[in-house]
């Protein structure tokens, strides 16, 4: 019975005094996967490039309370075959041979403001 | 077989929320008040015994939150309370029993063989009772977050507040931890006022408490920085520094200066401790300046609050990307003071005890306060009455300014000022539910007294 009551307490006690307020927090990329959509659209819109990247593999993610929230993902992003502007082709998996996908690593920042139906992806770091 | 609660434990207990009733020799049940919340057996009582039931009870009560109390009968009841009895028993040594007694135990084992195969069911009926009860609770965030479904879940909840019509398209997950890492900020003297002579109004705003103080009225932007600390605690200060001048002293107090310069109050932009700025205040003092692009002061804010469409009043996203601004010890050009002659300090800093009683106390006395909650992502829907948490999960630790008290068709709220732009939530402000530390509104509050 004590080891069932003395962890509640010593959560209740826990909640004292001082506690971060505004940090960012890890979340799992399943309940990020819109922002990073978002920012992957963005990020292909804003490049030179005639080819589309994708994103090959998730290394962190992270939320934080703002005027609203944004979402911090750091991704591994690679060339994908697809023109940009090819729409009828919608699988669009990355070059498995290095040479051909040139991996990069970018930083998004989304930050979301739902009550002012705003989206938007301020920072962008490749 | 009878299980005895001797009288006097029972009527100790009775005047606590969690009451154990004999109500026949062979029956007998834990009864809690509906609503009560479960208080867990600390200081309620000296006596061993009674420190026991209290036990059973906080466990049962517990027990009770989880499983709906609708549809656990007496019999389950008294099942769940047998085996946590004895499990109670097992594990301690029989000087740790108090006023059980082997005799008890043997009896409660005997009925509890007896009983086996129906508590079996029984069990299996509770442990389903849970499974439904966790499930029904995880289900419930499934409702696709920030979606119009959520909003009209909220709103037929028919609950003490509405949540705002929005945008579909922006159906975030949910997160599933709660809170993250709690770090541990700086401590402050606790105050303790003498609120005893002290009598306090049903309610109370400080915007027509000090109408001589226009900052009171003031709701900033704190953009896509983490800087809810430096605002709350910028905020308040404002307030405090012109009404204990008596509406002499009229300064917006920088938010930018305490982001910026405090190294001690944690990560600038990516969160910080509410009691490191106040006390920052008073060691190396704050200087004014105003909202984004508003050269009013000595260092206005530099994060651009966003326009967010086309024709709208506010500047377009420069795309800062989170970076916390650089501390500058100087003014913006064409303001006059000095940054060294423009600081202002603070004489005094502390943290307020957790009781309603001292922060109205605290709040009534001196001014707006800093508070900090848990937010969660039905309250980034606010838009009017008194805010209490319904559904979506945990975003992250969140600094706002308390400014008043009051009660909304019976429902006690604290007013607070958000620092979302006007446009979030109520003109900026919202109402949260009072007196139950709702989200842990209560228990970080901190304040002190300008120089």
């Amino acid at each position: 019975m004590n080891q069932l009551v003395f962890p509640v307490l010593a959560a209740l006690f826990a909640v004292g005094l001082g506690s971060l307020v505004g940090g960012p927090q890890d979340i799992d990329i399943s309940e990020a996967q819109d922002a990073l959509d978002f920012a992957v659209i963005k990020h292909n819109r804003g490049s030179n490039d005639l080819f589309q990247s994708q994103v090959a593999k998730v290394i962190k993610v992270q939320r934080q309370v703002v005027a609203g929230y944004k979402y911090i993902i750091t991704v591994q992003m690679a060339k994908t075959p697809c023109r940009k502007n090819d729409a009828a082709n919608d699988v669009c998996a990355i070059y498995q041979d290095p040479a051909s996908a040139r991996p990069y690593v970018c930083t998004f920042s989304v930050w979301s403001r739902p009550w002012l139906n705003d989206i938007q992806l301020v920072g962008e770091k490749c | 077989m009878r299980v005895r609660f001797p009288a006097n434990a029972l009527n100790s207990l009775i005047a606590e929320r969690c009451t154990i009733q004999s109500m026949a020799p062979t029956r007998w049940a834990v009864v809690l008040p509906p609503d009560a919340g479960c208080q867990p057996p600390i200081n309620q009582t000296k006596k061993n015994h009674e420190r026991n039931i209290a036990t059973v009870c906080f466990a049962y009560c517990k027990f009770r939150e989880i499983v709906d109390p609708r549809n656990l009968n007496d019999s389950t009841a008294k099942t769940v309370l047998l085996s946590m009895t004895l499990r109670h028993l097992n594990n301690h040594k029989p000087e740790e029993w108090g006023w059980w007694s082997a005799a008890d135990r043997t009896n409660l084992l005997i009925q509890h063989h007896a009983e086996k195969q129906n508590t079996d069911k029984m069990w299996h009926a509770a442990l389903l009772l849970l499974a439904a009860g966790v499930s029904v609770s995880l289900a419930r965030p499934h409702l696709q977050p920030l979606s119009n479904e959520m909003v009209n879940y909220i709103n037929k909840m028919n609950t003490t507040w509405k949540a705002g019509h929005n945008f579909h398209d922006v159906d975030y997950s949910y997160v599933r931890r709660l809170c993250g890492t709690m770090l541990k900020g700086p401590k402050l003297p606790i105050m303790v006022q003498y609120a005893g002579g002290l009598k306090l109004p049903a309610e109370f705003d400080s915007r027509e408490q000090w109408p001589e103080c226009p900052t009171l009225k003031e709701i900033r932007d704190q953009g896509s920085c983490g800087s809810c600390w430096a605002f709350g605690a910028a905020e308040a200060i404002s307030d405090r520094v012109c009404i204990h001048s008596g509406g002499k002293i009229n300064v917006e107090i920088s938010s930018e200066d305490l982001l910026t310069c405090c190294d001690a109050c944690g990560m600038g932009c990516n969160g910080g401790y509410p009691s490191a700025a106040w006390d920052f205040w008073t060691k190396d003092g704050l200087v004014s300046g105003g909202l984004y692009n508003s050269h009013i002061g000595c260092r206005p804010y530099t994060i651009s609050p966003c326009e967010h469409h086309v024709n709208g009043s506010r500047p377009s996203c420069s795309g800062e990307g989170g970076d916390t601004p650089q501390c500058v010890h100087s003014c913006e050009a064409g303001y006059s003071p000095s940054y060294k002659k423009d600081k202002h300090y603070g004489k005094s800093s502390y943290s307020v005890e957790a009781s309603v009683e001292q922060i109205q106390a605290e709040i009534s006395k001196n001014g707006p306060v800093e508070g900090a909650f848990t937010v969660y992502e039905d309250f980034v829907m606010y838009k009017s009455g008194v805010y209490q948490h319904l559904s979506g999960s945990a975003l992250g630790g969140h600094a706002i300014k308390v400014l008043g008290w009051g009660e909304e068709d019976g429902v006690p709220y604290w007013l607070c000022a958000n620092s979302w732009n006007t446009d979030w939530g109520d003109n900026g402000y919202f109402k949260i539910l009072r007196g139950s530390d709702h989200c842990g509104i209560e228990s970080e509050i901190v304040a002190g007294i300008p120089k």
